[in-house]
């Protein structure tokens, strides 16, 4: 953990452009997800526990395309917390939802730390996708009573946040991004190295 | 209508001249102890003090206030008529699922733990609205960079991010007028919609991460980052007012609390169960 | 001393091969105005950015060669000191600013320099005075017009006290009221002995008399001019022309006058209008003494319509080899727009301000309609009510005299194309090939049609090259060439075009132009959203004026300059020879430099081999050598 921490606490080691793009790839979509932040919770009224699956994987979307963009430790989390910072003046539910969405952030750098930040593939993406949506629902699980399910459900719920998380936002994240280096605004990003490759 | 929400002009109450930081600070103890209450009762008292307090000292209109809290209040409410259906027995035994499946079997537990969830859901969401209507994002995000530490480099990033929202909106209006234009068609199926979402993200995000660039370009050019410190035009510092709003707070939510427990009106916290 | 000095400075972007600027050696001292030229993509804002360091600090890349800001090496020297030795000012006022009020932002860089508090509130308040926004401390910085955006951009940098200010097109998003009020405040910065200047633009009519030196970068990032104005201009134009690159007005009527003999060969060419009236004047008098009868007949060329004059000598070879002539006069014609009594507001709020008051306006089939008024007078939405884009009530806007209401939005989309201001937002497919199949396939035509037309329209538009690329990988002025031959591959009767020459240069605003002229000139209805005054005075024929979401004037560009109210209300600012038009006896009527120039030789109308510079840049745009 402590490369981790050393590089979030260097904030210098970030450029300004960086920052940016990353608060932009926190903002924007935060702002987008603001309906969503009130749909989800129509949803899980509407459809009960199981609607947390469909809309938290886009949760953890920017996070993720942050870090495969940046290619930063900490460029997950640090999209949290800025997707956190439009939410908590924003939404009356601001903490409630911040609190996974950062440990959802945590989930998705995990996998990621685990191979030193060298390998940016899709099979990382979709481990750290699955990790994002397992991790924020075991921050949500006490909240919402998720422990007086039925076992069955409870179930669902596990396999279904991984799922959700690994394709919503692991594999959309990767597919979105490589979209973005095609068009060439990413060209001062390592990810274009990649698109080169393939193309 | 005497003030619009979050207008913080003469007019302006108390609330909206006190430090963001302590605002968060006042109602972060009871939203912890809301998180675990599984009882109806706290919430409902939260509920009522966290109105009451929005409403008298932020200086708001109690209509504009209900418009804004309306919507909620419907939300929770909707909590309880699901989670009678879904929420199995504390026994957890399998054939008690496909029981509470069943849209007639409605069990006791399964209301008693929609309401409360419900409860706490508004419960938490009208002490947000403390905070919410009554602060500006730029200034919780100076005072979080003055009085809580936040690195300043991610607090000015997050403020001039912030500047992209309305640009955003309009854009996402433009994108849709170009694309009716192109002649592409305006229906409503869910396919046609996720096929339009995948073709409005790209130049929305092209456009988002350009702005970034630009932006911080702007902002290296006029030395952001340059040194560990800066110096602040507008200073965010704990005033009395700050120190007594939140003592005042945080007494009447211990109050509230030991008041309950007292009545023995306060149940299991889910941490103990 | 000199202040700016490189040494063969080149810079390759990351993931870019070519290199620009490639290889510039220059050197400006303290106190110059310089103003920098160079077509789009040519290096200039990468030059800018190396003046304050941005260049190698931010931006990642290659450098190579040397650069030094007041004798100190950049590469050397921390991005804190070089913000302070120089300012940079921005393209876009909206995408500088951090904050949301006036005064935080001037602070947001003191602050970051660490300048106590009661100094910050004195520089504020200088900096402020200085550029003319003394008072507006509190605003939101949202609801500043983008002239007030821009004098508060350079406001931020001048409280940070640079010796040298560096401007990157700071016009090119404003209206000619903001364009002047930048460079009013220009003109009065640079009288500052001990600040230097570096204006760089696609040009700069009203301000060029304040330059003292001009550098002008070429398509391949090489400096290949450096001089005065004069030498510059007046030396080099047809170099100057073959980039592309603007000319002043009054040069360029001076060079046409000279090829036809008109302008003495003793004298060299003017840059400004005032060197231009002098010898003009001269001109005139002569030319009066032997052709007496001149002075007796009105000079507005009235023996010609009045809106043909500008168009009629204007006959251009089409790609296809045809030659097509149409004649201004749509007044016989059915209108192929008719909008009765609209009104409109912001949204859906019943309460917001109506962003258009009962407009009635009627678009002839076949007119050139220019549609005109300062930013946010509602020029936008009301052209957006014209494509079926926003909700509308019934029996307001008529598209060949059928209701929009009751169309299919397919069936309107058929009939009026829209090029928006930026390109990207119409690209909906991945390359450039399917980008204008798109809309032929939504029509259901079959596989060879759609072949053959693409390729047509690929040709037309000299994209046949670019095939296969990614729409959004093309330069700014091939997207905007794009987004103009997608909607024409469709074909429809009319066509909007956004600001067709914003942010372009010259090269690809004149070829954009030109393109919009020759569909008129086939009888297509243009319509086009603009503050470009040569657009209303060389191609429209028709102007409508909205000012706060009415329409305050409808009517032909003649009688606009005509109306300086209206003029100042529309916060347009006349065409650049009509200050030069003032001094020439007896000239009235649209100043434009074929009626200039007819006027000077005696009502001789201006071959059409001369060296016209719309013709010229067509020339240029589809690869003929002239």
């Amino acid at each position: 953990m402590s490369a981790l921490t050393k590089q979030l606490t260097a904030v210098r080691n970030w450029e300004t452009r960086d920052l940016l793009v990353v608060a932009a790839l926190g903002i924007i979509p935060g702002l987008a997800l603001l309906p969503a932040v009130f749909a989800g919770f129509t949803i899980r009224a509407a459809l009960g526990p199981l609607g947390t699956i469909l809309n938290s994987g886009l949760f953890y979307l920017p996070g993720l395309m942050a870090l495969y963009i940046v290619r930063k430790p900490g460029a997950s989390i640090l999209n949290g917390v800025f997707v956190g910072l439009v939410w908590i003046p924003l939404t009356p539910f601001g903490l409630a939802v911040t609190v996974p969405t950062i440990v959802a952030r945590l989930g998705s750098e995990i996998p990621f730390l685990l191979t030193q930040y060298r390998r940016y593939d899709r099979s990382m993406m979709l481990v750290s996708g699955a990790a994002a949506g397992l991790l924020s629902l075991g921050a949500i699980y006490i909240p919402s009573s998720f422990q007086t399910l039925a076992l069955p459900m409870q179930a669902a719920l596990i396999v279904g946040h991984g799922l959700s998380g690994m394709i919503l936002s692991g594999l959309l994240a990767k597919l979105l991004a490589d979209k973005l280096a095609e068009t060439g605004v990413l060209s001062a990003y390592p990810i274009v190295d990649d698109v080169d490759m393939r193309s | 209508m005497r003030a619009k929400l979050n207008d913080q002009t003469d007019e302006a109450g108390v609330l909206q001249r006190l430090n963001p930081v302590s605002k968060l600070l006042a109602i972060t103890p009871a939203m912890g102890v809301l998180m675990l209450v599984t009882d109806p009762y706290t919430p409902l008292a939260f509920v009522a003090f966290g109105a009451l307090v929005t409403i008298v000292l932020g200086r708001l209109s109690p209509v504009d206030y209900l418009r804004v809290a309306g919507p909620l209040v419907a939300l929770a409410a909707s909590f309880l008529f699901v989670y009678p259906f879904v929420v199995g027995s504390s026994a957890g035994t399998s054939s008690d699922v496909f029981a509470s499946l069943g849209p007639l079997a409605v069990r006791e537990s399964g209301l008693r733990v929609g309401v409360a969830t419900g409860l706490r859901i508004l419960a938490l969401s009208i002490l947000s609205l403390l905070f919410v209507l009554t602060t500006e994002t730029e200034s919780f995000l100076r005072a979080l960079v003055q009085n809580l530490g936040l690195p300043y480099r991610i607090g000015y990033s997050a403020i001039a991010a912030f500047r992209f929202a309305p640009k955003m909106r309009s854009d996402v209006e433009t994108i849709r007028a170009a694309h009716t234009v192109r002649g592409t068609p305006d229906t409503d199926s869910l396919r046609d919609r996720l096929h339009r979402m995948s073709r409005y993200a790209i130049p929305l995000f092209v456009n988002a991460i350009r702005r970034a660039e630009r932006t911080a370009l702007a902002m290296d050019a006029r030395a952001f980052g340059a040194y560990d410190e800066r110096t602040h035009y507008r200073t965010y510092s704990i005033t009395s007012a700050d120190i007594t709003f939140v003592v005042f707070f945080w007494t009447l939510s211990v109050g509230i609390v030991l008041t309950l427990w007292y009545l023995e009106a306060l149940g299991t916290l889910t941490i103990l169960r | 001393m000199s202040q700016i000095q490189t040494h063969e400075l080149r810079f390759r972007y990351r993931g870019h091969r070519e290199w620009k600027p490639s290889c510039v050696s220059l050197d400006i001292d303290t106190g110059e105005f310089v103003l920098l030229l160079g077509p789009s993509g040519s290096g200039k804002s990468t030059l800018a950015r190396c003046f304050n360091g941005l260049i190698p600090h931010s931006v990642p890349g290659e450098l190579r060669g040397t650069i030094k800001i007041s004798g100190r090496d950049v590469t050397e020297t921390s991005q804190a000191d070089l913000a302070k030795q120089v300012g940079l000012v921005f393209q876009n006022p909206s995408l500088q600013f951090v904050t949301s009020t006036v005064e935080t932002e001037i602070a947001f860089g003191l602050e970051n320099l660490q300048v106590q508090t009661s100094e910050i509130s004195k520089r504020i308040a200088n900096a402020l005075d200085t550029v003319g926004l003394s008072g507006l401390e509190s605003r939101q910085i949202d609801t500043l017009s983008g002239g007030e955006k821009q004098r508060l951009a350079i406001a931020c940098q001048l409280a940070m006290e640079p010796e040298i200010l560096v401007l990157d097109e700071p016009t090119a998003n404003l209206d000619p009221r903001g364009t002047e009020a930048i460079y009013g405040l220009l003109r009065k910065l640079s009288r500052d002995e001990s600040r230097t200047i570096v204006l760089l633009e696609h040009q700069c009519e009203s301000l060029i008399d304040a330059v003292d030196r001009t550098l002008v970068l070429d398509s391949d990032g090489d400096l290949f001019l450096d001089g005065t104005p004069e030498t510059v201009f007046g030396e080099n134009p047809r170099r100057l022309r073959r980039e592309g690159i603007w000319i002043p007005a009054a040069t360029r009527l001076a060079l046409e006058l000279r090829s036809s003999g008109a302008w003495p060969g003793s004298t060299s060419l003017p840059v400004t209008v005032d060197q231009a009236t002098d010898t003009l004047k001269d001109v005139l008098t002569k030319q009066r003494s032997r052709e007496p009868w001149c002075d007796s007949q009105p000079s507005d060329g009235g023996s010609q319509p009045e809106n043909s004059t500008s168009l009629s000598d204007r006959s251009v070879v089409r790609p296809d080899g045809a030659t097509e002539q149409e004649p201004g006069d749509g007044a016989t014609k059915s209108p192929a727009l008719d909008i009765c009594g609209l009104n409109a507001r912001y949204g859906t709020d019943e309460k917001s301000n109506p962003v258009l008051k009962d407009v009635e306006l009627s678009v002839p089939e076949g007119s050139f309609l220019a549609l005109v008024g300062p930013n946010g007078a509602g020029k936008s939405t009301l052209a957006k009510h014209c494509i079926g884009v926003r909700s509308l009530p019934p029996e307001t806007v008529f598209i060949d005299g059928r209701d929009v209401t009751t169309l299919p939005s397919r069936e309107v989309s058929q009939k009026v194309g829209y090029v928006f201001q930026n390109p990207e937002y119409q690209f909906v497919t991945d390359s450039v090939w399917d980008e204008l199949a798109y809309g032929l396939r939504q029509l259901d035509f079959d596989a060879d049609e759609i072949e053959h037309r693409v390729q047509q329209t690929l040709e037309r538009f000299n994209l046949t090259g670019y095939a296969d690329r990614n729409p959004f990988t093309l330069s700014h002025g091939e997207k905007r060439r794009l987004s103009v031959a997608t909607m024409l591959v469709v074909g429809q009767d009319i066509l909007i075009v956004d600001e067709p020459t914003y942010g372009q240069d010259r090269a690809n605003a004149d070829a954009l132009m030109e393109t919009l002229s020759e569909l008129h000139e086939v009888g297509r209805t243009v319509i086009v959203l603009t503050h470009d005054m040569r657009i209303i005075a060389e191609h429209a024929d028709t102007v409508a004026v909205l000012v706060d979401g009415e329409v305050q004037f409808h009517g032909t560009p003649s009688d606009l300059f005509e109306d300086p109210e209206t003029l100042s209300a529309a916060h347009l600012s006349r065409p650049p020879l009509a200050e030069l038009a003032d001094g020439l006896s007896g000239f009235s009527g649209p100043a434009t430099l074929d009626r200039c120039y007819e006027h000077c030789t005696g009502e001789q109308t201006k071959p059409p081999t001369s060296d016209h510079d719309a013709t010229f840049s067509s020339a240029l745009d589809y690869g003929e050598e002239r």
